[in-house]
């Protein structure tokens, strides 16, 4: 079974609408992302918004479309290209100057999920790793914590990626109680299992709350 | 309810009737706009509102408002809202721009009242109250003008922003260039910027607001195609914790 396989067996466990931990390893983090997004959007037909602190929302859109996702019923918040100096131009897609705005990205979501035709939605947000390297910790944990409130209020289907080896302790912490539900994919830290020469395999837990 | 988003939440509803509330802040902060929406969203319920622009020519205000999609020509040309510029006030009064007797600042305070009155008027916006103040000659003339204005504003029971500039002395921020203006508001909104790790978050504050119990925390503010948003500040991001 392939690491998109796995994936998608254990999204199709969870309820329509959750607040979900996507915790990979580095080596297996975009396909865990796309996986998870495919699954959103081609099987579940739900529309939404991504949120990019990451990675410019043009690469991400090439990347999604090359993976067979289509991106009409998707709009971005990408808070990475003005870090990077490119052009801010994109469709669909709103603009935050920096990754350290944590209450401009929430404002722009809700712009955007209000551009969304789809009845049901999702929100990805990508990811809490990058998140960290702008953010003082107690300011994200903060934020996560209004977050995941705030889209559960909202009765949204949202997704929490993060790379396991740069998630510091305590975010992964509140991550795990504030969470729905978890996948885990790929190596655990500090070992390598044996199963993720293989790509690792994805694992489903039940969150904190 | 003022029907700007989010506002009416700190705010418990939204302003009460008829309060004079002084919009202040620096530079960039949104004040013309959220004035410019407050308005806005009352003609669309069906009030009659007036913009009163004395910083830049009403042409150039429409235009600036023109890129956002919550302002709408219709409501112009349906006589909801009336946009005025102070320099063709003062050209229809016969005064020229410049320094001002106390007797010009009654004609001055003499045509706000006919519009306020003749239009029925229920939401005003002055946009600055700091620059009309530029024009008088002293303190005890920008006094009693502001207080002529109070008193005038309470007995129409016309819901009021007049916008104003922070200014910082002996690097204490106070909400009026004058001290004056706050005297005679029922209600203060703050404006600012937070420079977090080099970035400007555009921040809204409910200082005061006589006749209902709302929020005073500092949120944060972004000007939305549909208008202004708001979400609160979060707490270990604030400039003082």
């Amino acid at each position: 079974m392939t690491i998109e396989e796995d994936i998608k067996k254990q999204l199709e466990k969870l309820p329509d609408s959750t607040i979900l931990y996507l915790n990979s390893d580095t080596k297996n983090y975009y396909r865990a992302m796309l996986a998870t997004v495919d699954f959103l959007v081609n099987k579940l037909k739900y529309g939404g918004v991504y949120i990019s602190s990451t990675r410019p929302v043009s690469d991400i859109r090439i990347q999604m479309e090359a993976s067979g996702i289509p991106t009409g019923d998707i709009h971005f918040v990408d808070s990475v290209i003005y870090l990077i100096g490119g052009e801010s131009r994109e469709e669909r897609t709103a603009y935050v100057e920096s990754p350290s705005m944590l209450e401009t990205i929430m404002l722009k979501l809700d712009w955007q999920l209000k551009q969304v035709g789809t009845p049901e939605k999702f929100v990805f947000f990508d990811s809490m790793n990058g998140l960290a390297v702008y953010n003082e910790e107690k300011l994200l944990m903060e934020f996560i914590h209004v977050f995941s409130n705030n889209m559960r209020m909202q009765d949204l289907y949202t997704v929490l990626i993060s790379v396991r080896e740069q998630t510091p302790a305590n975010v992964d912490s509140l991550l795990r109680l504030n969470c729905d539900d978890i996948i885990e994919v790929g190596a655990s830290q500090g070992k390598v299992e044996e199963e993720a020469v293989i790509g690792g395999g994805a694992k489903l837990e039940r969150g904190g709350t | 309810m003022t029907g700007i988003g989010g506002l009416d939440n700190i705010l418990n509803g939204g302003i009460p009737l008829g309060n004079t509330v002084l919009v202040t802040g620096t530079v960039g902060t949104g004040k013309t706009t959220i004035g410019m929406e407050f308005l806005v969203r009352g003609a669309q319920k069906g009030e009659n509102c007036a913009f009163i622009t004395v910083t830049e020519p009403s042409a150039k205000l429409i235009e600036n408002m023109r890129t956002y999609d919550f302002f709408d020509d219709e409501l112009i040309k349906a006589g909801k809202l009336h946009i005025f510029d102070l320099h063709v006030i003062y050209d229809h009064l016969g005064l020229e721009w410049g320094e001002y007797e106390i007797r010009d600042m009654d004609i001055l305070l003499g045509a706000f009242e006919d519009i306020v009155d003749e239009l029925s008027i229920t939401r005003l916006v002055i946009d600055s109250i700091t620059a009309i103040c530029y024009q008088l000659q002293n303190r005890s003339a920008i006094r009693k003008f502001i207080f002529d204005l109070g008193k005038f504003l309470s007995t129409f029971g016309c819901t009021t922003f007049l916008i104003s500039e922070t200014v910082i002395e002996a690097g204490v921020e106070k909400y009026s260039v004058f001290g004056v203006e706050e005297a005679i508001s029922d209600g203060i909104m703050l404006l600012g910027n937070i420079n977090r790790k080099g970035d400007l978050l555009r921040t809204i504050q409910v200082v005061k607001m006589r006749g209902t119990p709302h929020s005073r925390a500092k949120h944060v503010s972004d000007l939305t195609p549909d208008g202004m948003a708001i979400v609160p500040l979060l707490k270990w991001g604030s400039d003082m914790y």
